[in-house]
């Protein structure tokens, strides 16, 4: 064993640094003090260095280079045991000019030798220069690679701000070509228009350079690459994200410029998914720094990773400048941007280009002021894991320093708009001194943070990284470049510590491309699957060494090892010892066989039935009432399927948003369905039509309608009244006297035949009273005489539902079989509720339920597992968000007059870790309780206090306090006595808020399944939104709980509200409708 | 004019000697300094133009209230102002009524700045020396000045600020271009748009000088709209030519008066601070009270009205502003003409019409013509703290109309939101000094 690890106590430690004393490796990327270059004019002055690890002199070593911003790159000889030697002065690097970024490893010319590309910015302030392209001529008499620039010889000269280059085959032509990432210097402070990203900017637009025999064309203006000046390009990826085996890009953009995801066209092209189709991916990060492409969970479809600057520590949290208002942020989307929120984005690949963003849910949203960023399996037991720089040696966006610089002098100085010596200023910036962190992959699409259990945590300023087996034991050692520190050299103790076994994968492809760049490696062991793509200019500015290595756990043997080239062809080995370094010669491949499956998929998305867009108005709840977390805005439509003119088909009815009339579609013989206009829903289009139902109101054998309506728009009057609409021969009359003294923000309309009199009675449920954000509405019951004559029985049935809370959903169903339609009943801050009901009144069933207030969204029941009782399903919030819940740490609404100005503001908390904390920021606390802001002059008192401080105890004497223990959405299985056990749904579920349940038998295995559809854009700007779902389906494991069915379905993305069925030609299709956009209709193929 | 002098020497004179408080001596100077070390504070705290504005009238009424008790000169505000009673009496001979103007000014001001301690250091170095040197006569003095400030306070607890702080947002419309939306760098939301419930202080109510409506929004070349538009463009362009020796650039920078101007670079975000408008004329008070060698009674009376003038006049320009809603200059040029035009200063978070700073220098500068006199030419040295310049005008409109202009010259501004502002504010500052009889008709004479 080696001298110092037996010298080193941290022997439990996956990574153990490896001294310099020991290393020789010297090396830090100091700035330079004396060059005219500061944060101040140039933006990026922080972002630091990056470093490439490869065997230049192959001796089957791997060195490394670090490029240094400002100073001198330098080029270290591995000589073996984590020892280097400096060799940048003999190897002909000489690069000490200037600035620099980050570099890339490519073999240029086919030699089979490393070459590196290294990235410059020039042509700002007095930089000038080049990219520079050092060609390796080879290893001298003493081993020492020597490198000539040639940048110019290759067409690869770009002068500009360049951030990193990465080589890629993109038009499978057998050589490399080459997407260089540039970055604006542009000044920012005025948004302007995305579509500025359409215009070319030589110096910061993005380009693309085909290689056409060995010389580097720039293609750009032919590709559809995005070229404007407002690119902040700091990180770049490539991947295939649809599995055409054509190489997709992921492009990251500082600030509020949108990332781009460039899908390959297969013809040369490239089409930015982000702008093309905004709901595919969602959210981005704001400020994206590094990212990476890598199938994290094993199912062959890679996802990507952003990095932004999300602080984890709530101190640094509170007193960091904050993501827009609402209003703000509404405006920039309509200039032309997509959401964007200030958190690490993980963006788990769903298939067919449909992401679901789960950073909050997998646990890596929030790494501090971030910038690299890798997955790969460091403790080898074969789920990729995850490594993350950070630190910033002056943190920009500390909120006391944008408000209180406090020193005088400086505040002078700026006043008389003396910007030249910013010296005094700079000392002002806190700097951001942070740990790395490190997850390890639990290989369930979620992360443990081991940073403690894996790392001696140090602060550091670290920025480009990579991982390479320094030593070729098997592991993936670690190597940072740091600002002012020497760069960091981490030897992996998996080897010793785990014994996990790994397989390395070599590549030789052709004379163009010998390093195999783009190559797919397919690993099957133990009926296990990895993947991972060949590219090597990954994480932030730095470069990985060629070849593949994978973890195989306790696997000693691989079934087979499969590579597919770029050019569709492929080669797979079998039976392959653990342990070892397997290569593969692009000369033994074949052609690409596909085999086409002929799996028929569950659904089939039928889009041309209808034609028909929902509008919702933008929002003014952030407006009224800014420390709501999320608004009752967008709650609609609803769908009604019912035979309406007495021909046996069913016809449908959808909900129209404010000022948009209430739709419907009558079918045809044919199973089309025909828009039938009606004047008489007209009338009614200011209403915000939240839900209908058809019910035989009058007994006459038709259906009748009862549409309900929303919003929080209005607060009283004919917008909020409930329309019955009396069927006439297949035409609807409004019949105004009934409900005509009645007012209510409805969430949803029921029929039930409470007393078992035959005559279908109503419940009209609500779930806000308008403008007054947590205040409990009321809930009617009205008894319908058989005539359609209705009186309200509320009170008669039951105080306690009456005032069951903030309603979102309810159905009836007959849990204790007695015949008579009991309710359970789910909403906002409230419990599963049970109401027994017995024809004359309600008792609340004591169900076990009670502690199970939750944001729940949708509510359905059946007997799911066979057994004879009901179960219930309840669709939440979910679990993907900064807000967390449980009975011991609530999310807490405290309503009450906490500025004695007569107006209730409703202040909601949560934990963040053990502390209770406000979830509004200062600012907007402040503007309401301006108490607040005397009490807290700062933003670091205010940070430090606790929440007792900002609402103390006799300020809540007169509170009202509502609270959430479960976010969840769940399964809950009944018992067999009425009493339940809740069940987690499972990951898939919890990625975003459920709106819309649909149970149904879809397998025909007996039980039935679940179809689950949500989403909510409408939520504070600083919770981010809710927009991961695109769908799921849930298969019923007749074991008391639910698989994910793991098929691909056609994406339903968007704002879904509601499913329901409708048979079409005899086969049952599932309409889901959307907020603002179209409603899906998909075809049951079983 | 001799008859006055001697008199209100003797008035002096005759006060100083029944305080009997020789240990303790308050001059006009600690009354300019109050003032001042209250603009400080409310630089420091970030205060927007019209919250300032109330900040400055209640302070400087409390100290007017407490010195009309014993200045026969000078009569109470009580019943001239909208609900104000008159304050409960002095019970004690001993009381000094320097000093408890001082306190009540201080106590007001504590209550209205979030920095509290910033303001009390400064006023306890004061207080402390007079405590030290008569602490009797100090504390009853102290006592009466709580007295009153108590008073102001109960009055000032219902001119609806705080029911106006849990208001709705002002809500924008980006998809008409006529109406004001958030403007870069910060886009912050609509300040105080709902300032126009705050009870006023002398007008009868805050619609009581609506200015007729903005020319009609058009962006048909040759409209007037437009006309004025192409206006502030070509004035930034013209600004551009001549950079730094550009007078109009001078004017703007001078009279910017912006409490908060956000400077971006890159992840970079800073502040920096200035005083209000309405800060800005309270320094000319003081000058035109030093200038004039005003006593202590006469100061407190000048910064009294001004700060009445000006706080009814935010009131009705903001009533103005959120009615017609109107989109900034900057909105436009970004949108229609160039993407990345800037005007000269930092447009400011509300909508453009009517202008502001027009509107209260207006009013400004009648209340204080009222006091001084026109033609009162001054040296204004107010923001040279603040790293601006000395200017020199003639009289205190000469000031205003060029404070007026300087919004046109920073490009925050259209030419009628000028000229209309600035009419609004002097028809206002008539009404209010026509309105208030502080004074008695011998100092009026006085002066005249």
């Amino acid at each position: 064993m080696l001298m110092f690890l037996q010298a080193c106590k941290k022997q439990d430690l996956l990574f153990e640094e490896v001294k310099v004393s020991h290393s020789n490796l010297k090396f830090s990327n100091e700035l330079n003090q004396d060059s005219q270059l500061n944060i101040f004019n140039y933006l990026y002055y922080y972002n630091g260095a990056g470093v490439a690890a490869g065997d230049y002199n192959h001796d089957g070593l791997k060195d490394l280079y670090f490029t240094s911003n400002e100073k001198e790159d330098r080029l270290f000889l591995n000589t073996g045991n984590f020892i280097f030697k400096d060799i940048t002065t003999t190897s002909g690097i000489n690069n000490a000019d200037g600035w620099t970024t980050g570099v890339s490893n490519v073999d240029v010319n086919g030699d089979g030798l490393l070459d590196l590309y290294v990235c410059k910015v020039s042509g700002f302030q007095k930089l000038k220069g080049h990219n520079l392209l050092y060609v390796n001529q080879g290893a001298d008499e003493n081993g020492i690679p020597v490198f000539k620039e040639q940048a110019a010889r290759y067409g690869l000269d770009f002068s500009g701000f360049s951030t990193q280059s990465v080589f890629l085959d993109y038009d499978l032509d057998g050589d490399l070509d080459m997407f260089l990432l540039n970055h604006s210097v542009h000044p920012n402070r005025n948004y302007g228009r995305g579509s500025k990203r359409q215009s070319f900017d030589p110096k910061s637009g993005d380009r693309l350079f085909r290689n056409d025999n060995g010389f580097y064309k720039d293609v750009c203006s032919e590709s559809g690459i995005f070229q404007g000046v407002i690119g902040y390009g700091l990180g770049v990826a490539v991947g295939d994200l649809n599995n055409d085996l054509y190489p997709d890009i992921y492009v990251g953009n500082d600030f509020f410029e949108n990332d781009y995801l460039y899908i390959n066209q297969k013809n040369g092209k490239f089409q930015d998914l982000i702008t093309t189709e905004p709901e595919k991916m969602g959210h981005t990060s704001h400020f994206s720094m590094g990212n990476d492409i890598a199938d994290i969970n094993n199912d062959g479809l890679a996802e990507i990773i952003s990095l932004d600057m999300l602080p984890e520590d709530l101190e640094t949290y509170k007193t960091s400048g904050l993501e827009f208002p609402y209003q703000t942020y509404s405006n920039y989307l309509k200039n032309g941007f997509s959401p964007q929120y200030m958190q690490n984005t993980l963006h788990l690949n769903t298939g067919k280009l449909n992401f679901s963003e789960t950073a909050y849910l997998s646990g890596i949203a929030a790494t501090e002021w971030s910038w690299g960023a890798l997955f790969a399996d460091f403790d080898n037991d074969t789920n990729k894991d995850l490594f993350i720089t950070n630190g910033i040696k002056g943190a920009t966006n500390d909120m006391d320093f944008i408000r209180f610089i406090s020193n005088e002098k400086i505040q002078k100085q700026l006043s008389r708009g003396e910007f030249e010596n910013y010296d005094d200023l700079i000392k002002e910036l806190p700097a951001k001194k942070l740990s790395n962190y490190i997850f390890r992959n639990r290989g369930d699409n979620t992360f443990e943070n081991t940073t403690e259990k894996w790392l001696e945590a140090a602060p550091t300023y670290s920025h480009g990284f990579v991982y390479a087996d320094l030593d070729n034991d098997g592991d993936l050692d670690l190597v940072v470049n740091n600002t002012d520190k020497n760069a960091g050299i981490f030897k992996n103790n998996a080897e010793r510590l785990n014994r996990n076994n790994y397989l390395k994968v070599n590549l030789k492809g052709n004379n163009s491309n010998t390093l195999g760049i783009g190559a797919k490696v397919l690993v099957y062991s133990n009926g296990k699957m990895q993947q991972q793509e060949h590219y090597l200019s990954k994480g932030y500015l730095s470069s990985l060494s060629p070849g593949v290595h994978f973890g195989l756990s306790d696997h000693s043997v691989v079934d087979s090892v499969k590579v597919i080239w770029p050019g569709f062809l492929t080669e797979t080995k079998y039976n392959i010892n653990a342990n070892t370094i397997i290569a593969f010669n692009i000369k033994d491949a074949d052609s690409l066989v596909y085999n086409d499956s002929q799996i028929i998929p569950l659904f089939t998305k039928k889009d041309s039935l209808i034609d028909y867009r929902h509008v919702e108005q933008s929002t003014l709840e952030f407006n009224r009432e800014p420390l709501i977390p999320f608004g009752y805005g967008n709650l609609s439509p609803r769908i009604a399927v019912g035979d309406i003119n007495g021909d046996d088909l069913e016809d449908l009815i959808i909900g129209g948003g404010k000022t948009q009339a209430l739709n419907m579609w009558l079918q045809n013989p044919d199973g089309s369905l025909e828009k039938r206009e009606n004047n008489i829903f007209k009338d009614a289009a200011i209403s915000e039509d939240i839900d209908q139902i058809f019910f035989d109101v009058d007994g006459d054998k038709d259906q009748d309608l009862i549409v309900v309506s929303g919003g929080n728009e209005f607060t009283k009057g004919k917008a909020l009244q409930p329309r019955l609409y009396i069927n006439k021969n297949g035409k609807f009359e409004l019949d105004d006297q009934q409900f005509k003294d009645l007012a209510l923000n409805a969430s949803k309309v029921t029929s039930v035949d409470l007393n078992a009199d035959g005559a279908p009675d109503v419940c009209f449920s609500a779930n806000i009273v308008p403008g007054e954000y947590g205040k409990t509405p009321v809930q009617y019951l009205f008894l319908n005489d058989g005539k359609g004559n209705f009186k309200e029985i509320t009170s008669q049935y039951s105080e306690a539902f009456k005032k069951a809370g903030n309603v979102q959903d309810i159905i009836w169903i007959d849990i204790n079989n007695d015949n008579f339609q009991d309710a359970i009943v789910v909403g906002h801050w409230m419990p599963i509720s049970i109401f027994l009901n017995n024809g004359k009144k309600f008792t609340k069933l004591n169900a076990e339920l009670e502690n199970t207030n939750g944001w729940w969204n949708s509510v359905t029941a059946d007997d799911f597992d066979g057994d004879g009782d009901i179960d219930i399903v309840a669709g939440n919030w979910g679990l993907n968000s900064r807000l967390k819940a449980s009975e011991e740490k609530p999310i807490k609404l405290y309503l009450g007059d906490f500025d004695g100005n007569k107006s209730i503001n409703p202040v909601v908390s949560y934990f963040y870790g053990n502390k209770e904390t406000a979830f509004s920021s200062k600012d907007e606390l402040d503007k309401q309780m301006p108490f607040l802001k005397k009490k807290f002059q700062t933003y670091k008192e205010y940070a430090a206090a606790d929440f007792s401080e900002i609402l103390p105890e006799e300020k809540l004497e007169n509170a009202e306090i509502k609270q959430v223990f479960e976010l969840a959405s769940c399964y809950f299985e009944n018992k067999g006595n009425n009493t339940f056990k809740k069940h987690i749904l499972p990951f898939e579920a919890q990625v975003s808020s459920i709106f819309a349940i649909n149970k149904h038998d879809y397998n025909n295995d007996g039980y039935p399944d679940l179809f689950l559809a949500g989403n909510n854009y409408e939520i504070s700007t600083q919770l981010g939104r809710l927009d991961a779902s695109h769908g799921t389906v849930l298969i019923n494991d007749k074991n008391d709980f639910f698989e994910v069915y793991k098929g691909e379905i056609p994406g339903v993305s968007g704002a879904a509200r509601d499913i329901d069925e409708i048979c079409i030609n005899g086969e049952l299709h599932l309409v889901i409708s959307l907020n603002n956009g179209t409603p899906v209709i998909l075809k049951s193929n079983n | 004019m001799k008859k006055f002098i001697l008199l209100f020497l003797f008035s002096v004179v005759v006060i100083s000697c029944g305080k009997k408080t020789e240990g303790i001596e308050v001059t006009a100077e600690d009354f300019h300094e109050a003032n001042d070390n209250l603009t400080k504070v409310m630089v420091h705290d970030i205060f927007s133009p019209p919250v300032a504005s109330r900040v400055y009238a209640y302070s400087n009424i409390a100290a007017y209230e407490v010195m009309a008790k014993f200045d026969p000169q000078y009569n109470s505000l009580a019943g001239q102002l909208t609900d104000l009673t008159p304050a409960p009496e002095s019970t004690s001979e001993q009381t000094n009524p320097e000093v408890a103007a001082l306190v009540a000014f201080y106590e007001i001001g504590k209550n209205l700045v979030f920095s509290e301690e910033r303001l009390t250091v400064k006023r306890d170095s004061i207080f402390n020396i007079w405590k030290e040197r008569d602490e009797k006569t100090f504390k009853i003095s102290e006592a009466y000045g709580l007295q009153v400030a108590k008073h102001i306070k109960d009055w000032m607890a219902k001119d609806n600020y705080a029911e106006t702080r849990t208001m709705p947002k002002f809500s924008v419309h980006t998809d008409e271009d006529s109406r004001w939306q958030p403007t870069p760098p910060s886009y912050m939301d609509g300040i105080e748009p709902h300032w126009s419930k705050i009870r006023p202080f002398a007008i009868n109510a805050a619609d009581q000088f609506k200015p007729i409506p903005p020319p009609e929004f058009s962006m048909e070349p040759g409209s007037r709209f437009h006309n004025e538009l192409m206006e502030v463009y070509n004035i930034r362009e013209e600004i551009a030519r001549n950079e730094e020796d550009s007078e109009k650039m001078a004017i703007a920078k001078f009279w910017d008066c912006n409490p908060y101007v956000s400077i971006l670079r890159g992840h970079l975000m800073f502040a920096t601070k200035k005083i209000t408008p309405g800060g800005h004329w309270i320094g000319i008070t003081k000058i035109a009270c030093q200038k004039s060698e005003a006593d202590f009674s006469k100061s407190i009376y000048a910064y009294a009205k001004t700060s009445v003038a000006l706080a009814d006049g935010f009131i009705s320009c903001w009533d103005e502003k959120y009615r017609s809603s109107l989109v900034r200059p900057e909105t436009l040029i970004n949108k229609y003409i160039d993407e990345a035009w800037t005007s000269v200063l930092q447009t400011p978070p509300f909508p453009e019409y009517t202008s502001g700073h027009s509107v209260i220098s207006g009013a400004a500068a009648i209340a204080l013509t009222d006091i001084f006199g026109d033609n009162f030419s001054f040296e204004d040295d107010t923001e040279v703290e603040y790293g601006l310049p000395v200017r020199s005008f003639r009289s205190f409109k000469d000031a205003s109309n060029e404070a007026a202009n300087s919004r046109l010259y920073g490009g925050i501004h259209y030419r009628a939101a000028i000229e209309v502002g600035l009419d609004q504010g002097q028809a206002l500052g008539k009404f209010v000094v026509d309105k208030l009889q502080m004074a008695n008709t011998s100092t009026e004479l006085a002066v005249k």
